[in-house]
């Protein structure tokens, strides 16, 4: 009797299972059944890779077979060329340490010196809503969230590079999520080229495969027309950079301590739908992602945020200066520091606690001779680095 | 039976594999979705339980393959239901209203195709807009296009595997 009512109310018992279950799994996104859901994603990529690798087995073979003969050609010409330039290796030396020197000197950002790992490509999926890659290596490797994911391009002129592909969102034991920089939920700091243009780079773009530059300011001058007619202008003699930024590479900037500053992403295309006070401009990445078979990934982890700084170490300002100047001679009205007028500031650039109140420039101690040479040879100290004289002078507490 | 479940459990996850290659891509943007019309063929052929649970079980796959995202404190946040609710609700309402004004020919089975991935899309679009946020990458007329070509050929292919002909499942 219970069997047969069932038998008849099996199909809203059904209908009402199936969206009972997507709705609490939506709401309730972490509970055990959905994790068991999303597990079986991992066997199911293996087999994707499989099928990938089937189908292009054919296709592989030939290209294979077509480029054995250039890269011996090319080969043998690399070792001639390698044999020359081992004459040369001491001034690599030098010209190495040259470098150093002039990257020091002229503020340039180091190079990116992390290791990093080869990983296959086990799905790319660009079709669904929330555009994915699935890579062979996880935690096994060290693989984890947030590490940057490069691969190799080709940029505007013709030169391989490594571009940005995106961060790890998920890792497990044996493979790991990448989210691509063409993911709507993608948002990284960028530099614009040959400037210092920053900006928020968003996968959301609404564009295919192309990612937006979000918070560009309004006065900056993004000309397709220009770019689509004499190509990609950088600087040239009757001042062509100052028309527009269509054209110029972006590279990451370091700004939210993911991505290792100037990794290339893309080029600047045309410019995008206004944004309130801020322009927006389109940008073409330098990877194909339907292209991707293998991708690197830089075992960095993410900076340390500014949230990590440690209380004791922010600067107190007691009497901060807000109102009226004092001219020589002028008695300030009130020596007495209220307590509401005690202001804290976070700068974390300063390793060192220092309470600026406490040590007025004018009561402090005439320096002494030590000191004095001292603070000739490092000229941005001042008398109030008691601690840095202090060690400097050998005389550390 | 069962037998026949598997078959048709093989094909779902055929189809989920289908989507997460690059065999049938036209460049990065134009693909298609091969769950939406085995969705659609299973609707049209066996009636609306089997596009519920079709549906129902091919969006969990899909729902799968959007992948973790690791959030504050190192938790995990999944996207599970989004696909299945969708797929599950219109696989069941093409079986239960569809199958009248369904006509066996070639334009009509284009037609459906294109109508069908357009709904389902926009659907899983609104759900998705709904429970997380605005994806303004996400294409419903490319791949409702390129589906629609696609579609005679799957439905000849499923025909052929299943043993389903046009007046079978239709009561």
């Amino acid at each position: 009797m219970l069997w047969d009512r069932i038998q008849q109310l099996s199909e809203i018992l059904s209908l009402l299972f199936c969206i009972g279950f997507s709705i609490v799994s939506l709401v309730w996104n972490s509970n055990l059944v959905v994790k068991t859901v999303a597990s079986s994603q991992k066997a199911v990529d293996v087999i994707t890779s499989s099928v990938d690798s089937a189908g292009g087995i054919f296709s592989r073979v030939y290209q294979r077979i077509q480029s054995n003969d250039a890269l011996r050609k090319e080969r043998d010409s690399y070792a001639k060329l390698v044999d020359e330039y081992k004459i040369y290796s001491h001034d690599n030396k030098i010209l190495l340490n040259e470098n150093i020197n002039l990257r020091k000197d002229l503020e340039f950002q180091p190079k990116i010196d992390y290791p990093t790992t080869r990983a296959e490509v086990l799905s790319v999926r660009l079709n669904s809503i929330y555009r994915t890659i699935v890579i062979n290596k996880g935690k096994a490797d060290k693989i984890y969230p947030f590490m940057p994911v490069i691969s190799r391009a080709v940029n505007e002129s013709g030169d391989i590079i490594p571009a940005i592909v995106g961060k790890v969102i998920a890792s497990n034991s044996s493979s790991a999520v990448v989210q691509p920089i063409i993911n709507s939920n993608f948002n990284m700091g960028v530099q614009v080229e040959g400037g210092s243009l920053w900006a928020i780079l968003s996968g959301n773009s609404g564009r295919g495969t192309y990612v937006i530059l979000n918070f560009l300011d309004s006065g900056v001058i993004i000309n397709p027309k220009l770019y689509s007619q004499i190509g990609p202008v950088l600087a040239d003699e009757n001042g062509l950079e100052k028309v527009g930024i269509a054209g110029r590479e972006i590279y990451s900037s370091n700004g939210g301590g993911v991505f290792p500053a100037g990794l290339p992403i893309g080029v600047i295309v045309e410019e995008g739908p206004r944004a309130g006070s801020f322009k927006t401009a389109y940008v073409k990445p330098y990877v194909k992602f339907d292209e991707l078979n293998y991708v690197t990934i830089i075992k960095k982890l993410p900076d340390k945020w500014v949230e990590d700084w440690p209380e004791e170490k922010n600067i107190t300002i007691e009497n901060p200066f807000y109102g009226e100047l004092n001219f020589p001679g002028e008695e300030p009205e009130s020596k007495q520091t209220s307590k509401d007028q005690k202001l804290t500031v976070l700068k974390p650039q300063v390793s060192e606690q220092r309470d600026i109140s406490k040590k007025p420039m004018s009561n402090s101690p005439t320096p002494t001779p030590k000191k004095q040479e001292v603070m000739k040879k490092m000229p941005l100290l001042d008398e109030d680095d008691e601690d840095v004289l202090r060690k400097l002078e050998g005389n550390s507490p | 039976m069962i037998f026949e479940k598997i078959v048709i459990l093989s094909g779902i996850i055929l189809a989920h594999i289908l989507n997460g290659s690059n065999l049938f891509d036209f460049g990065p943007e134009i693909k298609p979705d091969f769950m939406i019309l085995l969705i659609l063929f299973f609707s049209l052929r066996k009636g609306e339980m089997a596009g519920l649970w079709v549906g129902f079980i091919g969006g969990l796959l899909s729902d799968a393959g959007l992948g973790g995202e690791e959030g504050t404190g190192g938790k995990i946040y999944y996207k599970i239901g989004v696909h299945s609710l969708s797929f599950s609700i219109i696989g069941y309402l093409l079986g239960k209203f569809g199958r009248s004004f369904y006509n066996e020919n070639y334009i009509s089975i284009t037609i459906y195709a294109f109508g069908v991935t357009l709904l389902m899309r926009a659907l899983t679009y609104t759900l998705f807009s709904f429970f997380f946020y605005n994806n303004l990458n996400y294409s419903l007329f490319i791949c409702s296009i390129y589906n629609a070509v696609l579609a005679p050929l799957t439905f000849f292919v499923l025909s052929w595997t299943y043993k389903l002909q046009p007046s079978e499942g239709l009561r």
